[in-house]
């Protein structure tokens, strides 16, 4: 027993005075918590959480689209964009439907909600027929959850902004079928109002339909199976519609041709990832190479300093371009990643991030002093990089703060790059930004590293 | 004309003096030995030698040019075995030789032939193409040297070479130094260990506290020594004040140190001595239970010079 304590007391004081160890073991984990914590809080519901974001062009005009507009804008955790950005007239023209996909399809906004021309009137009309008024909601499917919570959301307003309308019509064709004297038929109609038994109308009596007037044709149906309504237009609806006595019809706009968007960011996401972790474990060959006095040898062969990181730097570039390669491959063949229609934009950006990667790896080993610290610094600095940067899940998700963050790390600015060319089809133009960053990154990161690295070259 | 002279080399790392005022030279074919504990400025000596160190005052001169503001000028022909195996173990040691050959420019059959002799050399032919990592320590030492040697140095720097190596591939280093010896290659040699600096290197520099206190031959070494032999007498049976009453008596000539049952005697030579010290014991002389002459080492002459044992830290 008095040894088993013995090597044990040994262990802790060993471990107690190596302070990265320590560090490692006690900090990291508190870190990266309360990273993870910052980042997914965003989809808790905390008050800071970042809104869902969708344009709403309004082919109607009516009171009806009207109300569904100023109900959505009521919602919280909704941001809703009536107007295109103000253009070089300084005018702010609505969003129409064409803009709105464009917008979509360029990666900005990711949702629409189209409330197409004779909304209001089918709804003023309500006749339970299966001739449900219909919203349309344009999506990129990439966002699969905030297409999820608008969903939800557009459920609800259009419950409450169709109810009264679906209530008093109701009336009417009960009244038809039990043989109700149409004044109580009205009466009821009018309690219903003033106690917004279906929630707020902010049309008021106006909006009602006259029960005496109204069309009731094909009265006594049910609500309509919107899930048909939805799927009316199969070349362009993969969300199928929502059940209810609006129709709810999804549009993919980005994903007709492509197989499962979750793939595209999962590919991007862990490629970028795993690309760091593998720079970070050669530069901390690097450390080693100067542990055990190779570098040493090979400077007295005359070998400048400058060649030996730039032979190093080519090796490790070549090794996280292979891996880029292997899994965009493998994303191919298992997921059916599109990686064939963007090659060259995929070659190129795929290099560039490489070479920023490679830089980010040689930094790492300039600054830290043993291959032990390369990799405990690395597994936090990727880690939280990689929560930050959309590597583990979308940002747009994120809270606000948390996405502004996500601009400065490598990751945010790769996932950009590789998600425009997977998922929004852009070509090198269209992600110059990406590229110009990350081709800074190599630039700089290798400038610091070489300047850093040079002076530990020394004997 | 000597291939390489240093000439009053200082270097300093921040207020400490690493190296203070070193002078030496080395020619041709001979192998110098570098003799001192860690921390006398051995390793940093080498630094500033390879030119991977700029002197903070004092200049190396190579084959009579000064280096200081051409160190490019020394590569070439410069070879450094250092202490750690220096290697990949993820390649095999032809590989390894092939890598570090063509660093120094040689390519292609030139290569390839200097590859092979190489591994002739040091006797791994034909473990040429197994990874290193496989390799014992011996052989690993081995090629470490080995890849020294491809570019067929005229000047060769080795520090240590022979740590952890098994007697066998320890032999086989020592029959390799003397052969580059033999073709004129000058060798400088840093080691803890006297009876190869005192086997090996013709000259022998001692350096302590980044000076170097004393070179060299090893007679010329010795010379400095007050005595050469140690003769260690066990007496049968006697206490610490029997062996103190003859220390201070009869033995007082010899400066006895009192050990364990035993008197240590310094003479300038044990077999010329050992006569009159058995007549200086007297009737105790009958009481010798053992004898043992030691001869005087490096160890004894660092021993001299600084007060402590070389392989003290």
């Amino acid at each position: 027993m008095r040894r088993i304590l013995a090597i044990c007391f040994a262990s802790l004081r060993i471990w107690i005075r190596q302070p990265v160890a320590v560090v490692v073991s006690l900090l990291v984990p508190v870190v990266v918590m309360t990273v993870f914590g910052f980042v997914f809080g965003g989809m808790s519901g905390s008050s800071d959480a970042s809104p869902v974001r969708a344009m709403f062009v309004d082919e109607d005009g009516s009171e009806a689209s009207g109300r569904l507009r100023d109900a959505l804008q009521e919602l919280d955790g909704l941001k809703i964009y009536t107007s295109q950005p103000v253009d070089d007239d300084g005018e702010a023209r609505p969003w129409t439907r064409e803009a709105a996909l464009a917008e979509i399809r360029d990666g900005g906004t990711g949702m629409a909600v189209v409330v197409p021309q004779g909304f209001g009137q089918r709804l003023d009309n309500l006749d339970f027929s299966g001739n449900a008024p219909q919203i349309e909601l344009l999506a990129d499917s990439s966002l699969q959850i905030e297409n999820a919570i608008m969903r939800g959301m557009l459920q609800q307003v259009s419950f409450m902004t169709a109810g009264s309308s679906m209530a008093s019509q109701g009336m009417v064709v009960m009244g038809d079928e039990l043989g109700m004297d149409p004044s109580v038929v009205s009466m009821m109609q009018g309690w219903m109002q003033d106690n917004a038994v279906w929630g707020p109308q902010p049309g008021g009596a106006d909006q009602q339909t006259d029960p005496a007037t109204g069309s009731a044709a094909g009265s006594g149906s049910a609500n309509a199976d919107a899930d048909s309504g939805g799927n009316s237009d199969p070349d362009n609806s993969s969300g199928g519609g929502i059940t209810g006595f609006v129709d709810i019809r999804v549009v993919d706009v980005l994903g007709e041709e492509k197989d499962n968007p979750v793939f595209s960011h999962q590919v991007a996401g862990v490629l970028t990832m795993f690309m760091l972790f593998t720079v970070a474990a050669s530069g901390g060959s690097l450390l080693r190479e100067r542990q055990n006095g190779t570098i040493r040898r090979i400077m007295i062969s005359a070998t400048r300093p400058v060649d030996y990181l730039l032979g190093k730097y080519l090796a490790f570039f070549l090794i996280a371009y292979l891996q880029t390669w292997v899994m965009l491959i493998a994303g191919w063949l298992i997921f059916r990643v599109d990686i064939i229609s963007p090659l060259p934009s995929l070659a190129v950006f795929g290099a560039l991030v490489a070479l920023a990667a490679t830089s980010f790896g040689m930094v790492l080993a300039s600054v830290c002093r043993s291959v032990e610290q390369v990799s405990s610094i690395s597994t936090l600095v990727i880690l939280v990089m990689s929560s930050i940067g959309g590597s583990m899940m979308p940002r747009s998700i994120m809270p606000a703060a948390m996405q502004r963050l996500g601009d400065f790390t490598f990751n945010g600015w790769a996932m950009e790059g590789f998600t425009g060319i997977f998922w929004y089809g852009k070509d090198l133009s269209g992600i110059a930004l990406p590229c110009l960053v990350m081709a800074g990154l190599a630039l700089v990161l290798f400038a610091i590293a070489a300047r850093l690295f040079s002076s530990k070259l020394a004997y | 004309m000597q291939i390489i002279s240093a000439e009053n080399l200082v270097y300093s790392y921040g207020p400490q003096r690493a190296v203070d005022g070193v002078s030496f030279s080395v020619g041709p074919g001979e192998v110098y030995g570098l003799l001192g504990p860690n921390g006398a400025g051995k390793t940093t000596l080498i630094g500033m030698l390879a030119s991977l160190l700029s002197p903070g005052g004092g200049r190396i001169l190579f084959n009579g040019e000064d280096l200081t503001a051409r160190p490019q000028l020394l590569r070439p022909q410069l070879g450094v075995v250092p202490q750690e195996i220096s290697l990949y173990d993820e390649l095999t040691g032809r590989e390894n030789l092939a890598f570090f050959g063509g660093l120094y420019g040689l390519s292609g059959s030139k290569l390839c032939t200097r590859v092979g002799e190489v591994l002739e050399r040091v006797g791994l032919a034909k473990d040429a193409d197994r990874r290193l990592g496989g390799y014992s320590g011996g052989m690993k030492r081995r090629i470490n040297i080995g890849a020294s040697l491809l570019h067929q140095p005229r000047l060769l720097l080795m520090d240590e070479p022979t740590v952890g190596v098994d007697p066998q591939s320890r032999n086989y280093i020592y029959e390799l130094i003397a052969g580059l010896a033999q073709q004129g290659t000058a060798i400088i040699y840093t080691t803890h260990y006297m009876e190869e600096a005192a086997r090996l290197c013709r000259r022998i520099g001692i350096m302590d506290h980044g000076r170097m206190i004393a070179e060299g031959t090893l007679a010329e070494l010795l010379e400095l020594l007050p005595v050469r032999d140690l003769i260690r007498i066990g007496i049968s049976g006697a206490e610490r004040a029997e062996l103190e009453a003859l220390a201070g008596g009869s033995l007082a000539a010899y400066a006895p140190l009192i050990g364990d049952g035993e008197l240590t005697l310094q003479v300038d030579n044990a077999g010329r001595s050992l006569a009159a010290i058995s007549a200086a014991l007297g009737p105790e002389a009958a009481r010798i239970s053992d004898l043992a002459v030691e001869r005087a080492s490096l160890e004894n002459v660092f021993l001299h010079l600084t007060g402590r044992s070389l392989r003290e830290d």
